[in-house]
């Protein structure tokens, strides 16, 4: 027992007092003083710690910072004499888990207790499982970027800041399903609404707002990002990251594993808003064409969760349906008892009659629209001169199976048009069709089914012309652009406003009304999916971009005498050159043989087959970052083989670690 | 559904009617119009001669297709389950003609008709087939069915001129009403639509509408020529002749009336095939009309109808139409099969493969040429045949090459060419070929190669080429307009890639003034001539060439071009392994019939018969299979790579541009 003495008061063992603060790093906090000897437990001392106090409180979490050593005192049977600690040690009684404000994928901010004392990946894979995220080790936590202080003043509208701190999650098991969501996100109407802001996806961005967000303008600026990593194989704590601070949570490794709508909606609608950011913020460059997909992606995707047809869609095989209508139908016909307009209504196809207007462009006329007489049955189209020569032969006759079918249309304008281009053993022949206002959505819909080579008859018809309609209707409202009224996030529901949409580059180089009939257009491709699939098309467009999954870091290497970027990406190293952004070499992880870091000059050297040798030093982030990405894209390449076993946290450790870990 | 039921070797006129059954009032006036007219000119005066001429011409030029229209309903309910034998079913069409022909001698008046359309008939095997699809269709003029798909229409429309001309006015006249009109109708429309083939498929199976709706051929079938089992037609012969209403309900049911008050006296004339869901409708009609039915007929529609009952469960498979192709032989014979409709190219080279004892090579292809465009291209294993022979116009000269093509599966033996971008062929240890292969397949996106460079590019309508230079993108073809940087958000998009196919130009330096002969082309499938939608691109050399396409396949096929390989690999390395080398021959006993039970039993056997699964070894070609030792098994594929390559050329006469330039990609 520490804190013998003599009857004059002496100490008479070895002991000396050590003096703790209780709470956080604060050198105003509360103070105890306990009598220990060398020989004290960790364990013993946090008792007297807790004696001390004498208050009534849950201390399960608490324990003991140096914050000289910046270090934990975890290991409860060690003894101070083992950890070093002398008289003179700063030590905090603090909690392991704090609150941190994390700015998730979608931008949103949620408050939660993160472990200030567990290695980060730990610490992110307890994020990961409270918010449902499966795959753990593919994300990280970043610093924010600091703000600007007068800016910040300014107008920050005051945003929702959701709150998870309170759920405690049982450890080691799965958390269970409880209506259609992890149970512990049941337990409160705001729990709730926090999980619904983490598996659906967010409304489109103010399109102001987006414009003033800070973009890359060059590929040094897309280095600034990767400098804010926190190591993975450090707690917190020692990253000097303190209770309240604001963390970024992203992926950080451009490697997905085994995406699964059913089981990861939170992954994916995490993954799908990293996603839209990293192409509204140019963070990633694409042409126009491959910007319109997106667009049309997200308005889907918003509009499917606005609704809230959040479920899949009851898809059922077309063919199979009409297999269904074709057997009943041989049914009632095998029966022999079923009236003739019964039977009639079965095998008639519906068709489309009216008067429309044509318009055939060919080279050196100049005719316009011309009146005729159309009808439209099964997937054929023929025109006729007047409405009295229909039981004769067409002008002509156009069978739209495997056509492409364009809408131009200008509600306030009052045009609509249906492009159509009919490939024939001559090439394309290109038809135009002018409806009126009431006749368009169902020519429309006719014209797209049918060339998927299917008729008026399937069920997607009434659907499609539904979907149609309410595009018009959308178009009506949507027409006014946003340069009069900026559309907030609650008001795109209604309408279309393509500058939330798409990169401000596009902004600036179309008008709203050019951008909208062109998103529209891309539209019609992806109009049947459902939420999880369209947010999974948006991922793999994502994915399939040429500067996917690049993280750039400014480098310089060994002989050279200028900043160069290394761009690091799951499979291979890149060396671009800096100026002109052109790919100078690029190197393979399969053919690498080991790479080393020199921590003292902050030096990586990799050694490829054939005697291969590369060195660089990190200019823009530390050679840990560099070194944790290699380490880090090796152990996911892991995964396949080590498929459905444990996440071997001591492997990634192993790879990404740094000195310290050996 | 008719299939199911049966045979309905001539319905093709009563499809056409039910196509219009909406105007058909008004239309058939009108083609009663144009019947006088026609029935008049050819009393008047003898334009006998050229009408004649025309099925003749027609025929020759058949017989040299390489791939005929017809397809055949088979029920397969009906079959119970056998197998069908292409052998057999020629055979067994051939017995139909002779039969038809012999009940139609009894009809003096018809007899003309039919000796003359079988006289025409060359005699070669598939030509005679032919012929027996046209005997029919001559000998059931009376009912005139198209019975040739698109193809056949003008014979059928010669012959029925002829037997128009042949028989009395009156009985020409009730004929012509149900049948001539409509051809000559959809003639007309053909032409004005300016497409061939196409619009005539389309525009009988359009016609056949009632058939596609009330029956199981939803789909929208080409229910081009449903010939019908033939025992279902002695079924026929012996449960007396019901066609009439065969024809008649097809109609509306006040036509109906019409049709069967005159087919009534024909009924005795000819043998006719009709369809389950007509048999239905005759009952509806003979309780309708008692008066102008036997009992035996009654009799026989209900038997026919209770049969149907026991097919509905089958009526899936019975739903399945099949093709006869013609595919050359890189020696340049030929043989002729018939394809299922939904038939992949896989399975059809299975077959081939099976049937030729050609060995199983991964490098057997099916190769499509476009001679009007003189361009190829290597049909993909998970596409539907059918579907892509149904682009070819019918008086195509395309051909469908059974050929070994290095090109096809070159990615994926050698990704490092392909995948990496790099200018200059490397090798590659195996080990890290599979660690390319699935980084670049097996992901959760398929990584498109990053190809970009210099191409020459074909201006509209003229032989002048332009240099551009194109970058390949998930999303499409780009190029980098004058004067801009090579940076994403300035490129322009030159092509997207979901609604074309990648060729290889042949010979473009002479047609086309071409910089080089290593030249591709992007079209739509359904192109068949010349036309401004088709863009030609030139490139320096034949590996830009390879990589141009390969990529391309990349973009637009994605993982599904892994998964043909490998499926093929699977296919190739069963067929080494000893014991699936018997059971293969044995398989391939069986598989000459193109049942789709056969092809499953195919990918299962060949699923349960890999011994290794590998990748990494790359099986060429039986004659390594002595080799025991796999290390001797590699370096003899190695070996056998090189020396292989020599083998397409020599093999493949038909080739012209590319076999040789995919032999230099072998060797190098």
């Amino acid at each position: 027992m520490a804190g013998m003495k003599t009857a004059s008061g002496d100490y008479i063992d070895s002991s000396w007092e050590l003096r703790v603060f209780v709470g956080e790093e604060d050198p105003e906090a509360e103070s105890v003083t306990l009598r220990v000897t060398g020989e004290s437990h960790i364990g013993g001392v946090l008792l007297k710690i807790v004696e001390q106090i004498n208050r009534k409180q849950d201390w399960s979490d608490h324990a003991i910072w140096w914050e000289q050593k910046r270090q934990w005192l975890l290991q409860t049977h060690w003894t101070l004499d083992k950890y070093g600690i002398l008289a003179d040690a700063r030590l905090f009684f603090g909690p392991q888990h704090r609150p941190v404000i994390l700015r998730l994928p979608n931008r949103r901010a949620l408050r939660l207790r993160a472990s200030f004392s567990q290695p980060l990946f730990q610490a992110v894979a307890a994020i990961c499982r409270l918010l449902s995220i499966r795959h753990p080790e593919e994300l990280s936590l970043l610093r924010a970027p600091e703000k600007k202080e007068k800016k910040k003043k300014e107008k920050e509208p005051e945003e929702e800041l959701y709150d998870l701190s309170k759920v405690v999650l049982a450890g080691g098991v799965a958390p269970a399903l409880f209506r259609g969501m992890p149970a512990h996100f049941s337990d409160s109407a705001q729990t709730e609404a926090c999980y619904h802001m983490l598996s659906r996806p967010q409304p489109p961005p103010d399109p102001l707002l987006l414009q003033r967000l800070p973009r890359p303008s060059s590929l040094s600026d897309k280095t600034q990002l990767h400098s804010r990593w926190l190591d993975s194989s450090r707690c917190l704590m020692q990253q000097g990251i303190k209770a309240g601070d604001a963390l970024w949570l992203r992926f950080k490794y451009y490697s997905f594993f085994d995406l699964d709508p059913k089981t990861d909606p939170v992954r994916l609608t995490q993954l799908y808003e990293q996603a839209r950011w990293d192409l509204l913020l140019e963070e990633i460059d694409c042409t126009e064409e491959e910007m319109m997909v997106f667009a049309a992606l997200q308005y889907h995707i918003n509009k499917l969760s606005q609704s809230g047809e959040v479920g899949e869609p009851a898809g059922t095989d077309p063919g199979l349906d009409d297999l269904d209508v074709a057997l009943s139908n041989l049914e009632v016909k095998l029966e022999g008892s079923a009236p003739t307009d019964v039977l009639d209504s079965l095998t008639t196809i519906p068709e489309l009659k009216d008067h429309l207007r044509i318009f055939r462009p060919r080279k050196l006329t100049l005719k316009g629209y011309r009146q005729h007489w159309v009808v439209f049955k099964e997937t054929t189209l023929s025109y006729y001169k007047s409405q009295d020569e229909a039981p004769g032969d067409p002008i002509q006759q156009l069978n739209l199976k495997g056509c492409e079918v364009v809408p131009d249309v200008n509600v306030s304008g009052q045009k609509f048009c249906i492009k159509l281009l009919v490939p024939s053993p001559e090439g394309m022949s290109e038809i135009y069709l002018r409806c009126q206002d009431q006749q368009y959505a169902r020519w429309m819909a006719g014209c797209r089914l049918a060339s998927k080579g299917r008729t008026m008859a399937d069920s997607s018809y009434t659907s499609e012309v539904q979907a149609i309609l309410a595009f018009l209707s959308l178009q009506r409202t949507g027409s006014g652009g946003p340069g009069n009224h900026p559309h907030g996030p609650d008001a795109s529901a209604e309408g279309l406003n393509p500058y939330g949409l798409v990169a401000p580059r596009f902004q600036r180089k179309f008008k709203a009304k050019q951008l909208t009939p062109r998103i529209l257009e891309a539209h019609q491709n992806v109009a049947q999916l459902s939420l999880a699939e369209a947010q999974l098309r948006f991922i793999q467009a994502w994915q399939s971009l040429p500067d996917f999954g690049i993280s750039y870091v400014m480098v310089r290497f060994k002989g050279s005498r200028k900043d160069e970027i290394l761009g690091i990406a799951n499979n291979r190293l890149i060396r671009i050159d800096l100026a002109v952004g052109d790919v100078v070499k690029t190197w393979r992880f399969s053919n690498m043989r080991q790479w080393n870091v020199n921590w003292d000059i902050r030096q990586v050297a990799i050694e490829f087959d054939e005697h291969i040798n590369v060195a660089f030093s990190c200019v823009s982030a530390s050679c840990r970052i560099v070194h944790e990405y290699i380490g880090g894209y090796i152990f996911l390449s892991t995964r396949e083989r080590a498929r459905g076993e444990e996440l071997d946290e001591d492997l990634f450790l192993q790879l990404t670690g740094g000195h310290e870990a050996f | 559904m008719e299939q199911l039921s049966d045979e309905e070797i001539d319905h093709g006129a009563e499809e056409d009617s039910d196509k219009e059954d909406q105007d058909l009032d008004k239309m058939f006036g009108a083609w009663l119009g144009e019947l006088d007219k026609l029935t008049q000119s050819l009393d008047s005066d003898k334009p006998m001669e050229p009408v004649k001429r025309s099925p003749l011409r027609q025929e020759t030029n058949m017989a040299n297709f390489s791939y005929r229209f017809s397809i055949y309903n088979l029920n397969e309910a009906l079959n119970q389950g056998e197998t069908v034998d292409l052998d057999a079913l020629m055979a067994d069409l051939c017995s139909i003609e002779q039969e038809l022909s012999s009940i139609g001698s009894g009809n003096s008046k018809r007899q003309i008709t039919e000796t003359k359309a079988t006289q025409k008939l060359p005699v070669s095997r598939h030509t005679l087939k032919h012929g027996t699809l046209k005997g029919l269709s001559s000998s059931s003029n009376r009912i005139a069915k198209p019975s040739h798909a698109s193809y056949s229409l003008d014979d059928v429309t010669a012959q029925l001129e002829q037997a128009s001309l042949s028989m009395d006015e009156a009985a020409q006249q009730s004929v012509l009403e149900d049948t001539k009109p409509l051809v000559t109708n959809q003639h007309r429309r053909t032409a004005s639509a300016g497409t061939v083939s196409d619009a005539e498929v389309h525009s009988i199976s359009n016609s056949s509408h009632s058939s596609i709706t009330s029956a199981a051929s939803s789909m929208d079938s080409l229910d081009i020529d449903k010939v019908t089992r033939p025992q279902e037609l002695d079924l026929t012969h012996q449960g007396q002749p019901i066609t009439e209403h065969a024809i008649s309900l097809r109609c509306s049911s006040k036509q109906a009336k019409r049709h069967i008050d005159f087919t009534e006296e024909q009924a005795e004339l000819t043998p006719h095939s009709y369809l389950d869901r007509e048999t239905s409708l005759l009952l509806r009609n003979i309780a309708g009309k008692p008066s102008h039915l036997l009992t035996k007929e009654e009799q026989a529609a209900k038997l026919k109808a209770e049969k149907i009952r026991v097919a509905l469960e089958k009526i899936k498979e019975a739903q399945v139409k099949k093709l006869v192709i013609r595919v050359h032989m890189s020696d340049d014979s030929s043989k002729t099969m018939m394809v299922d409709e939904r038939q992949t190219v896989r399975q059809v080279l299975d077959n081939l493969m099976d049937k030729s004892h050609c060995g199983y090579s991964l490098d057997w292809s099916l190769v499509e040429t476009v001679s009007e465009l003189q361009m190829e291209r290597i049909f993909e294993d998970h596409e539907n045949l059918v579907e892509n022979l149904l682009n070819w116009t019918r008086d195509s000269q395309n051909k469908l090459i059974f050929m070994e093509r290095i090109e096809k599966y070159a990615l994926f033996k050698n990704p490092q060419n392909y995948l990496l971008g790099k200018k200059e062929t490397a090798e590659m240890a195996d080990r890290n070929k599979e660690v390319l292969l699935e980084e670049c397949f097996c992901g959760s996106s398929v990584t498109v190669p990053e190809i970009e460079g210099v191409l020459w590019l074909k201006d509209d309508g003229k032989k002048s080429w332009k240099k551009r230079y194109f970058l390949l993108r998930a999303s499409g073809i780009y190029y980098v307009p004058k004067g801009k940087a090579k940076v994403s958000r300035d490129l322009v998009c030159f092509l997207q890639l979901d609604h074309v196919n990648v060729y290889y130009g042949q010979d473009y330096r002479n047609k086309y003034k071409a910089p080089t002969d290593y030249c591709l082309v992007l079209k739509h499938p359904q192109i068949q001539k010349k036309s401004q939608y088709i863009k030609y691109l030139c490139c320096d050399d034949v590996r830009t060439l390879h990589q141009w396409v390969n990529g391309i396949r990349i973009a637009k096929y994605g993982k599904q071009l892994y998964m043909n390989y490998q499926e093929a690999l699977k296919r190739t390395e069963s067929a080494y392994d000893w014991t699936s080398l018997s059971s293969s021959s044995i398989k391939s006993g069986s598989s000459s019939s193109s049942i789709p039970e056969s092809q499953s039993n195919h990918s299962n056997q060949s699923d349960s018969g890999v011994s290794d699964t590998q990748p990494a070894g790359h099986v060429r070609s039986q004659s390594i299979v002595s080799s025991v030792f796999s290390e001797a098994w590699k370096r003899g594929t190695q070996l056998e790579e090189s020396s292989k390559s020599q083998v397409p050329n020599e093999k493949a006469s038909t080739a012209k541009a590319c076999a040789p330039e995919a032999a230099k990609t072998g060797s190098s």
